[in-house]
């Protein structure tokens, strides 16, 4: 079945078709039966970014994809290739991220077999991904892959699977010549915010002028309205239209984490992040508003704390492309479906409302961070507050998940949402470094810098050697609390102290990690090393990893306990439950 | 409150299995369940589940799925008896 002398095989049709598309960037690891594949790979226009494990291939083409708002290529072969890949699909699903997947998969005679590197990722997939094609026929290849294109970067974006046994990729395509002779870019790549090549195409259509004109009631009728920003909206390209609305009626604005960035974090308007350790000033509007205006977002459990006390006394404008979305958590008394553009421009008329600006704007004031807060050792939040400023708005900072990532999402002064790139609905450990692999790739003029916590970096701390074998001058701040931070800030708090399996004293030392795969490395011991740590990074011109230990007690602030209401932060060590000063746990709580 | 999807799914390789899960996951149970096939490419699937979303948002989520062609729902009235409990007319009628 293999491919003729002269005769293009259906490996080299899915690698023109990617030209075709405007892919210029691969991120993967070979291996049996995606062979064919990267064979046709060689030679190619197309870049291939080697990593060193196939998770860190998703997470890259995943990082890449949230830095430009291009679709992201991973690649990996059959079998154990393919089931690496699944953390990142479902990652890139829960937040809505535009990637392909390209797995190889067993001759079509062999699926079912149980053949050697057999798994049928086709039903593993099933609930991660948009949607998932196994093409049976090489002729199939090329229009399926675009349509697989097509499908991640239109509508709500996600992942999508091509899964591609190896004997369509050796096989010949009928008339495949002519198709080859296309050459690149005569497809036209559409990313999920626009696209390179076709602006505004693949745009969902216009929402109904009836649900536009009932907002806009809503909005005039509001005394408090407040502006509830998700990460939809710079999914949409629609930033900038939500910052006129948002100008225009003046209204207050909250975020969640993948809204961060909607409005840029320093503006007046905006009272901080919402939720579980969110912002005081943002949890209080929230409970006071009187209309909520979602654009883009989910009501995520980490988002709205206890559903039922959530927001109490508001109507609910919710604004998305997901029909799917509206209704699902919260009743809405005005949905707005499609491409928000319009609306949003619509609903950018003045507010009187004055008043309620100036009760949350004076609240935000009074409750603003103390960064002076004495403590021993390095203060994160100083640190990452330091780092922000002294990288600029035009850096890239990407986390991983724990304590570190919500200190970002607290004190870093994120410009635009693409610039903080954060695992959010996942939530997974060991995004961080290979999403910044995949930023630094799409992005190789901005700074790039991945603060991330000594958990988290053990999880894909081999992707060093992709950044070593690419030179990529990339930053990395490991804040080390020699602990699962998160687990066990949840530990002292909710399981009376119990700290099991957090402890992470035994940890490398990680400049000698660094160092291992040729990457220079600094060791922060205290509060008076940081500033010259961090005049080193920003001059560094290749990659530099910052090693900072922190005070393992050192937890995030605020927080809403699990299945509370907003309304019942707690803010410091003064107020954990059993704590003598601590009031009793909220009504309710189901632990 | 219990309803009834009924919805028609382009056969592909794992298009049942997909429409399947999605509906049984985002439900509290599955009542009953059927599914014909109309031409041998496409296949008429009528599922009533005791809902935990409202009916619509459920239906668009089916509705988006890429092998479903159209989606309508049924609310049933909350008495419907037990697993083994027949469609109404309208349903089963397709």
């Amino acid at each position: 079945m293999s491919a003729g002398p002269g005769a293009p095989s259906g490996a080299e049709h899915v690698v023109a078709t990617l030209e075709r598309l405007g892919v210029d960037v691969v991120f993967g690891y070979p291996g049996g039966a995606i062979m064919p594949f990267y064979d046709a790979l060689h030679g190619s226009s197309i870049r291939h970014v080697l990593v060193r494990h196939e998770q860190g291939a998703a997470f890259a083409a995943d990082g890449y994809a949230r830095a430009t708002g291009d679709v992201g290529v991973c690649v990996a072969t059959s079998g154990p290739g393919a089931t690496n890949l699944l953390t990142g699909l479902a990652n890139a699903h829960m937040d809505s991220i535009p990637l392909l997947a390209i797995t190889g998969q067993v001759p079509v005679d062999l699926i079912g077999t149980d053949a050697f590197q057999e798994v049928d990722v086709l039903g593993m997939t099933l609930p991660v991904v948009k949607h998932a094609f196994q093409p049976t026929s090489p002729d199939e290849l090329a229009a399926t892959l675009e349509e697989a294109f097509r499908l991640a970067a239109t509508g709500r974006p996600g992942p999508v699977l091509l899964d591609v046994p190896k004997d369509v990729m050796q096989a010949a395509v009928e008339g495949g010549q002519a198709a080859l002779d296309l050459g690149p870019g005569a497809g036209g790549a559409t990313g999920a915010r626009g696209g390179p090549a076709s602006p505004g195409a693949g745009r969902p259509p216009a929402p109904p002028s009836d649900q536009v004109t009932r907002a806009a009631r809503l909005l005039q009728e509001s005394r408090r309205p407040l502006l509830y920003a998700g990460g939809g909206i710079v999914l949409g390209g629609l930033v900038d239209d939500f910052r006129h609305f948002a100008e225009t009626t003046g209204a207050p604005v909250v975020a969640t984490l993948k809204g961060l960035g909607a409005v840029p974090v320093r503006h007046p308007s905006f009272l901080g992040m919402m939720g579980m350790h969110g912002a005081r000033a943002a949890n209080e509007a929230l409970q006071e508003c009187d209309l909520l205006v979602c654009v883009g977002a989910r009501f995520d459990d980490r988002a709205t704390g206890r559903l039922d006390g959530f927001a109490p006394d508001a109507r609910v404008i919710h604004m998305d492309v997901d029909s799917g979305e509206v209704g699902k958590l919260r009743s809405v008394d005005a949905p707005i479906l499609g491409d928000l553009r319009p609306a949003l421009h619509r609903l950018a008329v003045p507010l009187s409302i004055d008043a309620w600006r100036d009760h949350c704007l004076e609240r935000k004031a009074k409750l603003a961070f103390d960064y002076d807060a004495p403590i021993d050792g390095v203060f994160a939040p100083r640190l990452i507050r330091d780092l922000s400023v002294a990288l600029g708005d035009e850096a890239i900072v990407v986390c991983d998940v724990g304590q570190h990532q919500m200190w970002v999402a607290q004190h870093w002064a994120i410009a635009r949402p693409e610039r903080h790139l954060s695992s959010g609905g996942l939530g997974a450990m060991g995004f961080g470094l290979p999403a910044a692999v995949g930023a630094l790739v799409g992005k190789p003029g901005s700074p790039v810098v991945n603060i991330t916590g000594d958990g988290s970096f053990m999880m894909n701390v081999q992707e060093l050697a992709t950044v070593g074998r690419y030179e990529l001058p990339l930053k990395i701040v490991v804040i080390d609390n020699s602990a699962l931070g998160l687990v066990r800030q949840w530990q002292k708090l909710f399981f009376e102290r119990r700290f099991s399996e957090v402890d992470l004293s035994d940890n490398p030392d990680f400049v000698e990690v660094a160092a291992a795969f040729g990457i220079p490395g600094l060791r922060v011991d205290g509060p008076d090393e940081v500033a010259g740590a961090i005049d080193r990074l920003v001059a560094e011109g290749g990659p530099l990893l910052l090693h900072v230990p922190i005070d393992p007690e050192a937890n995030v602030w605020p927080l809403v306990p699990p299945g509370a209401s907003n309304s019942q932060m707690i803010e410091s060590e003064a107020d954990e439950p059993g704590h003598p000063a601590a009031p009793g746990p909220p009504e309710g709580d189901p632990r | 409150m219990n309803y009834t999807l009924i919805f028609e799914l382009q056969m592909r390789p794992a298009a049942l299995c997909r429409a399947l899960r999605l509906v049984e996951r985002r439900s509290r149970r599955v009542i009953d369940l059927d599914a014909h096939s109309l031409d041998g490419d496409r296949t008429l699937v009528r599922i009533t589940v005791e809902g935990r979303l409202p009916p619509e948002v459920l239906a668009a989520q089916v509705r988006n799925q890429y092998d479903v062609r159209s989606v309508r729902y049924i609310a049933l009235e909350d008495a419907i008896p037990g697993d083994a409990a027949p469609l109404p007319a309208a349903a089963a009628a397709g």
